[in-house]
């Protein structure tokens, strides 16, 4: 489990600080703290974000709402900042779909939770974090894993498999599980193609195969697990593997 | 002498003439009965009908669309020939009568009356010879079968043709017949005119004779009528026969007695005529009589359509004045209304006004207050006391934040100004937020706050609103609760609303007091507006997102704001 990169996008020096402590107290990996959009964009560039965090006004600019549409091409999930009310400010942030924001003041409290919402809002994920059982949201690079109103993130390429469990669905990884509450199908059209399943219930990732026994009907993951390989998909697999190797 | 005879056959030929056609009345019984026994043609019939109505121009049009339709009947051929016949002799288009009457064959119902008409028709032509022929088969048909009348027509018209065909033996055979028949019937006129036939035929033959005595007896039955034309006629034809006696002076007498009854027919047509221009006059007169009272009944009726005209604007006038009236009354009203609400409105503000100066006045007097004694406490270098002023006033500038927030989402809320964005979220986390807010003015009073709010609580509503109005009940809540007493805030899930519940035990609401603070109208005095302003606020708040507030509360028991919310469950 990793933590959060993020990038913020404040002005005011006391602010940022705030803001910057604040994540910083609760496991979050502050990567930048920009005061115009032009260095944003330059870190967006170089370094690996997760996560920006945006004030709507950079002196009297609406600096954040510039970045918010420069950033849908990256694929991150954000938040804007705001001590406005105003109706117009907001018509205008809300432009830039998905839209959560944050006023200022707020308490720590506020912050971590309006993170989660931006990021379930951005996978299209809504009140994810909520579940008590499954507090995870799934995207193409990360699951995102509450814990403790904190948030953390599996690089996807380090999940061995994923296994129906009840009404979840299992993530296995480091010998750990997480549950997501969402349907298998829904799961293997989010993850990368080199997860394949192996049966009905169950799709893995081909990177961890350290063995498959066919006549068996076996698979042997890198941590030791044992997956059934039905006969259904053992052609798909084994193809896949030859092409691999 | 020879000049006046052909006077007077002309004149016994033209009245001989204006006799001569056919009465028919006896055919029409005949044609009834055709049409009742044959199908019914349109044309046929109709000219038929007019013919019995002896409307012959329309009959004689109608028969002849009848032979130019499609739709004949053969049973009809002959009656249709008779009417087309018939009708023409009435016409004077004789060569056409002629036509139509020899193409009926002999033998038909109507022998005789074919014949009689195309006898006229060659008589009318000239054709004496062939008038004659016709004429004669009439009379072998039997002459029994015309009534008297057109016995008499038809003797004397044969008559007349043997006279133009200078056989004058059977002229006189023929006239005679006309003047006995005439006898008989005791008809004056006719015999007076058969008598004058026969006498002109004998004086043509110069059978002075014969011809004389009757002359004279025309004349003396002349004297019985009192047809003019006939006395005059007979007087001239005595005039004349005396002069060719020479004897002057009778024929002197007899053209004196023909001139006065020239005159007399002269005086008689005068009279007519007079009478015929008295009758114009007459005529005139009403007809300007007429004019005058439709003058008159025009100049009236000019008269009422000005006066409907004048009615119809009045009305007019008053209806436009009624409705300018009606709209200006409207306006009046929805002006009243406006300046109500407007003063309602102002009253509002200057409450407002009131409270936020109030509400301001008091924390930053203390803070100033706080200021000198924190200056003070620097001088002394007293730590303790220091700690203690700076943490009262991190507390009081927490609660002007509060109201000044109030003031400034209500003065959003009322312009419309307010951003509210419709989401479901869990409602736990946003209520453990607010409560994160009041931890250490809870911590200093020693009043727990209890969250028990199940995590898979989704409410629809605006985050930014929900928030203000629990910190407006939590902030109501802490401040009249007693030092370590308890908040509990707890959801129940109706079907539709989650009901958020936030029961404090403190000092409570009487029910007077309650009524006025969430009744804008009962709010009479500035207290109870200060007191009512953050719960209506409140209210408006959570009504703008579908949902509802409502309190209970007993005095000295505590207070339990309840909120509905929309909610929506997850699924499990």
């Amino acid at each position: 489990m990793k933590s959060i990169n993020i990038l913020i996008l404040e002005d005011e020096p006391k602010e940022a600080k705030k803001l910057k402590t604040a994540l910083e107290d609760n496991n979050y990996n502050v990567i930048a703290v920009c005061d115009t959009v032009v260095s944003a964009e330059n870190v967006l560039k170089t370094k690996s974000i997760d996560f920006c965090i945006l004030d709507i006004f950079l002196g009297k600019e609406l600096g954040g709402i510039q970045l918010a549409e420069k950033i849908s091409e990256y694929n991150i999930p954000f938040l804007f900042l705001t001590s406005s009310k105003d109706r117009f400010v907001f018509e205008k942030a809300k432009l830039t779909q998905p839209f959560s924001y944050l006023l200022k003041p707020f308490n720590e409290l506020e912050l971590l939770f309006t993170l989660e919402l931006a990021i379930e809002k951005f996978f299209q994920q809504a009140n994810a974090f909520s579940e008590e059982k499954a507090p995870t949201v799934l995207s193409e690079k990360y699951l995102f894993i509450k814990n403790k109103d904190r948030i953390s993130k599996v690089e996807i390429n380090d999940i061995s498999f994923v296994e129906v469990e009840d009404r979840y669905c299992k993530v296995a990884y480091n010998q750990r599980n997480y549950l997501i509450k969402m349907a298998l199908k829904k799961v293997i059209e989010i993850l990368p193609d080199y997860f394949i399943q192996a049966h009905r219930n169950c799709i893995v990732n081909l990177d961890k195969i350290k063995d498959i026994f066919p006549n068996d009907n076996l698979i042997v993951l890198a941590g030791d697990e044992k997956i059934t390989l039905s006969e259904r998909y053992k052609y798909d697999i084994l193809k896949k593997l030859n092409i691999m190797n | 002498m020879k000049k006046g005879l052909c006077l007077i056959c002309c004149f016994i030929f033209f009245y001989s003439y204006s006799q001569k056609i056919v009465d028919n009345t006896n055919f029409n019984t005949h044609f009834k009965e055709i049409c009742s026994n044959t199908k019914h043609n349109y044309y046929f019939h109709k000219s038929l009908s007019f013919f019995i109505n002896k409307e012959i121009d329309s009959a004689y049009s109608n028969i002849n669309k009848y032979f130019l339709s499609e739709n004949r009947n053969d049973k009809l051929k002959n009656y249709a020939y008779y009417i087309q016949g018939d009708c023409a002799v009435k016409k004077k288009l004789w060569s056409e009568a002629q036509e139509s009457l020899e193409k009926i064959p002999d033998g038909f119902v109507s022998d005789h009356f074919k014949y009689l008409n195309l006898a006229n028709v060659f008589l009318n032509q000239k054709k004496y010879k062939e008038a004659l022929k016709f004429y004669k088969k009439v009379e072998v048909l039997g002459v029994k079968k015309t009534d008297d009348y057109n016995q008499k027509i038809m003797y004397h018209n044969i008559g007349l043709c043997y006279l133009h065909l200078n056989d004058y033996k059977n002229a006189e055979i023929y006239l005679s017949k006309e003047r006995n028949l005439a006898i008989k019937s005791k008809d004056t006129l006719s015999t007076i005119y058969a008598t004058m036939d026969l006498a002109n035929l004998y004086y043509q033959q110069y059978l002075d004779d014969k011809a004389i005595p009757l002359f004279l007896e025309s004349y003396n039955l002349s004297k019985i009528t009192s047809n003019l034309e006939i006395k005059q006629n007979a007087a001239l034809n005595m005039a004349v026969v005396e002069e060719n006696n020479k004897d002057f002076e009778k024929s002197i007498a007899y053209r004196k007695e023909y001139e006065s009854w020239k005159d007399s027919i002269w005086n008689r047509d005068k009279i007519w005529e007079l009478a015929k221009q008295g009758r114009v006059f007459a005529v005139k007169e009403k007809q300007k009589e007429i004019a005058l009272q439709e003058e008159q009944i025009k100049v009236q009726k000019t008269k009422q359509r000005a006066l409907y005209i004048g009615v119809f604007a009045l009305a007019l006038i008053v209806a436009i004045i009624a409705f300018f009236l009606h709209d200006r009354i409207q306006k009046n009203k929805v002006i009243t209304q406006q300046k109500n609400k407007l003063s309602d409105l102002n009253d509002m503000k200057n409450k407002l006004f009131s409270i936020v100066s109030h509400d301001l006045r008091t924390p930053i007097n203390t803070i100033r207050n706080n200021n000198v004694d924190l200056k003070e406490a620097f001088k002394l270098n007293n730590k303790t006391e220091i700690s203690d002023k700076i943490n009262q006033g991190i507390q009081v500038t927490e609660g002007v934040h509060l109201l000044l927030d109030k003031v400034l989402n209500w003065s959003l809320l009322e312009s419309g100004q307010l951003f509210t964005n419709i989401e479901s979220f869990p409602l736990k986390p946003i209520l453990a937020q607010v409560i994160y807010n009041y931890k250490s003015i809870a911590a200093s009073k020693n009043i727990t706050i209890i969250n028990t709010v199940s995590s898979n609580v989704i409410v629809n509503s605006d985050i930014e609103s929900t928030k203000i109005v629990l910190r407006n009940i939590l902030d109501n809540a802490i401040k009249y609760s007693a030092n370590g007493s308890e908040i509990n805030c707890k959801a129940i899930m109706n079907e539709n609303f989650c009901n958020l519940e936030i029961t404090d035990t403190g000092i409570g609401i009487s029910k007077a007091d309650l009524a006025e603070i969430l009744i804008e109208e009962k709010a009479t005095n500035e207290q109870s507006a200060v007191k009512g302003f953050g719960l209506r606020l409140c209210r408006s708040l959570i009504q703008n997102n579908g949902g509802d507030l409502t309190i209970s509360s007993q005095k000295g028991i505590g207070t339990t704001v309840s909120l509905s919310i929309p909610y929506k469950s997850l699924e499990h």
